[in-house]
């Protein structure tokens, strides 16, 4: 089924998935990972029981194979010294009887060394005493130390434990061995031991055997060969190298108590408890898995070898292996899980992040573009190298473009910006395109929209914007790849501005150059007249008889009337000329560019033609016809004056004669 | 003339005396090789060889197999684990009354002479009525001799105890029989030659016997197969078959046990 889902491409996943809605989003959460939580600690669990059990047994094995080994070397050493010992019995047999001499040198001849330790000597004892008092004497005993030699006459049949053993070498005629017994009160070792017995009898055997055995016919007894041993130096020179962490102790019989103990291995603990055996019947309780012993039947006798094994013997071989499988392996699997969680989930937890991404990069372009569409901005996205545009409704709106257009392309906007401000422009967006100015910010006029709904404050069919930007990405030649920025409308206020500055410059009423402005213009036409050797003309104006008409019809005539004078008096005069007023009804007229005195006189004429024609002003209550006439004056540069006060002086002059003389004459200046 | 009568003379005695001559050479082909010294070695188990005695079954056997080939036999008494580790690797030719394993097939072979069932000795306070009880008690104790093997059932429950820690061993019988007394091992497998050599009464008191129920499993000669060739361990089996046809096994046993239970066990197979 999986694979046709495969073969059936990712549709079919992807419905059956959204099918199984919220068990799929289960399964991919928890139940994947649980899943393969579970099995991956079940494959632990198995591992680590496993490898428990590989280390038991191990530990088991080492354990068997040191206890066989220890049992071995005991059994193998004492049938080593039996074999010294039945030597000295064959040589005994074979030699003549009594031949003390000749036994020691037979002695003297072993090799006994290193591989002999706790060997106290060898020793021939004989039966002597009365069948009533039976006694065994000790009547020789080799090497003849100082401390042996004290030894000799003890009677041996004192001691039961050495008894026992003469007896049952005799019926045997095999090797006995003595129970435990202190070597000190025999005057045979410094320890506590054991006697090795053999006995020696008269006539050769008569059997295929070895020497010393008993036929059916028993033959007589010649002599006992006993060799006495320190257990402690026997034992130590068979076990002084035990494995690490076992622990061997040597009991003497099968009493597992500390009078029994013949040798202790240094790392083995004091006292057996091992149960008494004291043949109560008893169940007594079963040793731990790394605690055994073993009985050694040797010479009729039975030591137990007791071996234990410490946690370092189990740590040595593997014991500590299992908890660390299990350690790894439960790290492992809960990785795993987590690595399956997380594989399973990848896809939705992506998705969630690029929503949560996508969610608050919209948010934010929506604040910030709420942001500015409140401010009544446009916003703009500029690719330099593509010179691909994107765009805002309201930018579109502020450059004129039809909103249901796409954004224009770099020519079309350029073709949209006032030809005056262009070129300027251009270079301050380049100069941020270059990075010499780090932001780009420029203030041009763009065409009105073609539209009705255009916005009305455009006078000229042109829009005063102001666009801001920055380079918000370089390559790695640092080539501008995106710029953006936003774009206000500042057509109010530079129209503002240029009222501003206009009204600072001229009369509010008439909009004509006011006194300052005039006299400004004056000034540097006077200097460039100089300069050049050209001519100025200046007419004074003056209307006659202004201030009744202002009574009788009242002000909102009267500044009707101002309006219009300034009116015709522009009309009258050229573009390069300037009209001023400087007064309630003073004007003031300046002739520049290539000017005579009769020419300046035909202006000064047209004025006063124009400014007596009458005029028809609006009232409150019904239309009036007013007749109104100037009084002029005219003054010529350099002729009349050569500085604006001879000038101005001499125009005034002009005007005041022609007023005086009441004739309506054009500002001849005559000398009386 | 003469050299004819002669030459049929020479004929006739030569048909006369040559089966004789060919059975003699017959016989002594099947004589097992004594031109080297032989090594026995007996272990002490009960009537099989008793150290103390000097006697035993085996003991008569291989008296009267030594006798018989009229080899040099170097008999000693050693453990039966050293027995049977020195008969795997050569050093050892010859020991008596064992059995057969697989991995004892592949270095020792065997002439069987006799062959008995093996028993589970247990104390009675054990509480243990079959086998199944005996394993599933785990405070039991079980006593074996290192090395040895016996009927299946047997084995397999000296397999288990082993694996669950709960086995003594011993190099001897005698050791066992004290340790059962002593509560140091509540069971041991004994077979009809095991001699306690301790008192009887007070150990029929304590134990009880309960049956494996195997089939008797044949005992016999060892022969180490790295130290004797097919064709020796042929010679020798041949010899142990003629003892047990010619009644002398049979006998051996009667010394022992009682004729019925002599017969049983010296069945031939």
């Amino acid at each position: 089924m999986a694979a046709r889902i495969r073969n059936n491409g990712p549709g079919l996943r992807a419905k059956l998935l959204h099918a199984l809605g919220p068990q799929a989003r289960w399964l991919r959460w928890r139940g994947l990972p649980g899943l393969v939580l579970l099995a991956s600690l079940g494959l632990t669990t198995a591992y680590w029981h496993r490898e428990r059990n590989e280390a038991l047994r191990d530990q088991h094995h080492a354990f068997d194979v040191a206890l066989n080994d220890a049992s071995q070397q005991m059994l193998l050493r004492m049938a080593a010294h039996e074999h010294l010992l039945q030597g000295v019995q064959g040589f005994l047999a074979a030699a003549p009887p009594q031949n003390a001499a000749a036994v020691q040198r037979y002695v003297d001849a072993l090799p006994l060394g290193a591989d002999f330790a706790g060997l106290q000597g060898i020793a021939l004892a004989r039966r002597a005493g009365t069948p009533d008092h039976p006694k065994v004497l000790l009547q020789q005993i080799e090497p003849a130390a100082a401390r042996n030699a004290a030894a000799l006459g003890r009677d041996l049949w004192a001691a039961p434990q050495l008894r026992q053993a003469l007896l049952q070498a005799e019926e045997s005629g095999r090797m006995a061995l003595s129970a435990k017994l202190d070597l000190r009160e025999l005057g045979l070792g410094a320890q506590v031991g054991f006697v090795m017995v053999l006995p020696v009898y008269g006539p050769a055997p008569q059997s295929g055997l070895t020497p010393g055995t008993v036929p059916a016919h028993r033959a007589p007894l010649q002599a006992w060969v006993l060799a006495p041993w320190v257990a402690p130096d026997l034992m130590a020179s068979l076990y002084g190298g035990l494995p690490h962490g076992l622990a061997l102790t040597l009991y003497d019989g099968q009493q597992l108590d500390d009078a029994a103990v013949l040798y202790r291995s240094e790392n083995s603990g004091s006292g057996s408890a091992r149960g008494s055996g004291s043949g109560s019947g008893s169940l007594s309780a079963a040793p731990p898995a790394q605690q055994a012993r073993e009985y050694l039947v040797i010479g009729g006798h039975t030591w137990t070898l007791a071996l234990q094994a410490s946690d370092d013997f189990a740590a040595r071989h593997g014991a500590e292996t299992p908890g660390v499988v299990l350690a790894v392996g439960g790290c492992f699997s809960l990785l795993l899980a987590l690595m399956a969680g997380l594989l399973g989930t990848a896809r939705e937890r992506a998705q969630a992040l690029a929503e949560r991404m996508t969610q608050a990069l919209r948010e934010s372009e929506q604040r910030w573009s709420s942001a500015l569409e409140s401010a009544g901005d446009g916003v703009w996205d500029v690719r330099p190298r593509t010179g691909v545009i994107n765009s805002s409704a309201r930018w579109k709106t502020l450059m004129g473009w039809p909103p249901d257009q796409p954004e224009p392309t770099p020519s079309q906007l350029r073709a949209r910006i006032h030809p005056e401000d262009r070129s300027r422009a251009q270079v301050e967006w380049q100069r941020c395109l270059d990075g010499f100015s780090g932001k780009f910010v420029s203030e041009y006029r763009v065409a009105a929209a073609d539209n009705p709904d255009a916005d009305p404050i455009s006078r000229d069919g042109w829009n005063w914007v102001l666009a801001r930007g920055t380079v918000v990405e370089r390559n790695g030649k640092q080539r501008p790849l995106r710029v953006i920025g936003t774009l206000s409308d500042i057509n109010a206020r530079r129209l503002s501005e240029e009222r501003v500055r206009f009204m600072a410059l001229h009369d509010p009423l008439t909009e004509l150059a006011n006194r300052a402005h005039f006299g400004e213009r004056l000034h540097f036409a006077l200097a460039h007249a100089r300069r050049h050797n050209e001519r100025l003309g200046l007419i004074l104006l003056d209307l006659d008889r202004f201030k009744p008409i202002n009574d009788q019809f009242g002000h909102a005539v009267g500044d009707q009337l101002l309006q219009t004078v300034a009116s015709r008096i522009r009309t009258s005069v050229r573009e390069t000329d300037t009209v001023g007023r400087i007064g309630g009804d003073e004007f003031v007229v300046l002739l520049t560019g290539p000017l005579s005195r009769e020419t300046a006189q035909v202006v000064a004429d047209k004025i006063f033609n124009q400014v007596a024609l009458p005029m028809a002003l609006s009232k409150e209550l019904s239309d009036s016809r007013v007749e109104i006439s100037c009084s002029l004056g005219l003054a010529i540069y350099p002729d009349d004056g050569t500085d604006e006060l001879s000038l101005t002086k001499a125009a005034d002059d002009a005007m005041y004669a022609n007023k005086r003389a009441g004739r309506q004459l054009r500002g001849v200046f005559t000398n009386p | 003339m003469s050299w004819g009568v002669g030459a049929a003379l020479g004929v006739i005695w030569s048909c006369a005396f040559w089966p004789a001559r060919a059975g003699a050479a017959e016989a002594h082909e099947k004589r097992p090789d004594c031109s080297r010294p032989l090594s026995l070695a007996l272990h002490d188990h009960g009537l099989l060889f008793s150290a103390a005695t000097g006697a035993g079954i085996d003991k008569d056997v291989a008296d009267e197999l030594i006798r018989r080939s009229g080899c040099k036999v170097h008999v000693s008494l050693l453990p039966r684990a050293r027995i049977w580790q020195l008969i795997e690797n050569g050093a050892l030719d010859f020991s008596l009354s064992g059995i057969s394993t697989p991995e004892r097939d592949k270095f020792a072979a065997f002439a069987w002479y006799f062959s008995n069932k093996y028993y589970l000795l247990v104390r009675r306070d054990a509480q243990v009525s079959n086998l199944d009880d005996f394993a599933r008690n785990q405070g039991l104790q079980l006593g074996v001799i290192r090395s040895f093997r016996y009927s299946d059932s047997a084995n397999r429950l000296v397999d288990t105890m082993a694996e669950q820690r709960r086995l003594t061993q011993s190099s001897g019988l005698p050791a066992l029989f004290t340790a059962l007394l002593a509560g140091q091992v509540q069971g041991m497998i004994i077979e009809p030659f095991d001699e306690p050599a301790i008192a009887l009464a007070q150990l029929r008191e304590a134990t009880q016997v309960i049956e494996f129920g195997d089939p008797p499993v044949p005992h016999g000669l060892i022969m180490s197969r790295q130290s004797l060739s097919e064709a020796e361990q042929r010679k020798w089996r041949d010899l142990v078959m003629t003892l047990r046809r010619d009644g002398t096994v049979q006998r051996i046993f009667e010394k022992y046990f009682k004729p019925d239970l002599a017969r049983a066990m010296v069945a031939a197979e």
